[in-house]
């Protein structure tokens, strides 16, 4: 069934929406795996280094930022994985999705309105779009 | 968590691969049920059927398609019922989900260029938008 779950991730509301419902998928089999992937973009790393110019401190930042999603992980004693990836979040998530071989994606939707999307691109539409995998988007 | 399941499905290739999906899906939740959304097109209806199996629009490998699904959902024991619906297919996919509370809409994409779906918007893309429930979207 979905054995191997890749869930992307920001720390945000909505993904740890998507992370309940990966959650679920998950828990029917104990072999499955979720991976994690948390896709830092050049904004929020220039934002973070400015921040916190200690490259040990800017990690653990990210780390905690997925940290609600961990806990529900671990409460629900799953095999996981944290990959932290660099670059635009649609493409990098893509990339990496598409190199390796799982059976579903999971993936939030912020909800943009039609300007918002036109002007930034929604990393859900991208995702589903180039994604080889099945993509479900949580709004 | 996915007890109502709809399957938007109208026996073409690209929709196929949705089936095995949402059995996967329907099997997850105790006393889940499949609804299927056959959405004929304005184009479609135009020919003024009166005979549904007997449209225009549904040809011989559609027909087989559709055969074949319910095969499988049988054999999975999988609780489902076709619906048929007139209008745009996006529209009363988004319609039906949100006024029957479906807790996951399972579609295909049909896979366009980049450019196709620039000109011609994919459903897919506008179902992911508007609809208040997870959509899985299968390649």
């Amino acid at each position: 069934m979905f054995k191997k779950i890749l869930l992307a991730a920001d720390g945000s509301d909505h993904s740890v929406r998507s992370a309940k419902k990966a959650i679920y998928l998950a828990e029917q089999s104990p072999e499955t795996e979720i991976t994690v992937v948390y896709a830092v973009d050049g904004q929020t790393s220039k934002v973070d280094i400015l921040h916190h110019y200690d490259k040990k401190v800017v990690d653990e930042l990210r780390k905690r930022r997925l940290e609600p999603i961990e806990n529900l992980l671990i409460e629900k004693n799953l095999k996981y994985k944290m990959v932290i990836l660099h670059g635009e979040p649609g493409p990098a998530i893509v990339d990496y999705a598409n190199k390796r071989d799982f059976d579903i994606v999971v993936v939030g939707s912020r909800g943009l309105n039609a300007l918002q999307e036109m002007v930034l691109g929604s990393v859900s539409h991208k995702i589903a779009k180039m994604a080889k995998a099945p993509v479900m988007i949580i709004k | 968590m996915f007890k109502k399941i709809l399957l938007a499905f109208d026996g073409s290739e690209h929709s196929f691969r949705t089936v095995a999906k949402a059995i996967d899906i329907a099997k997850l939740t105790q006393d889940s049920k499949v609804e299927v959304l056959y959405v004929l097109s304005d184009e479609t209806s135009k020919s003024e059927v009166i005979n549904l199996w007997e449209a225009e629009g549904i040809k011989e490998d559609r027909l087989e398609r559709f055969k074949l699904a319910e095969e499988a959902a049988a054999q999975n024991g999988i609780d489902y019922e076709i619906k048929f619906l007139r209008g745009e297919p996006e529209e009363k996919i988004v319609q039906y989900a949100n006024e029957n509370s479906i807790d996951m809409i399972i579609m295909g994409s049909r896979g366009l260029n980049p450019f196709q779906s620039m000109i011609l918007g994919s459903v897919s893309h506008k179902v992911m938008k508007r609809a208040t429930c997870p959509v899985m979207v299968v390649k």
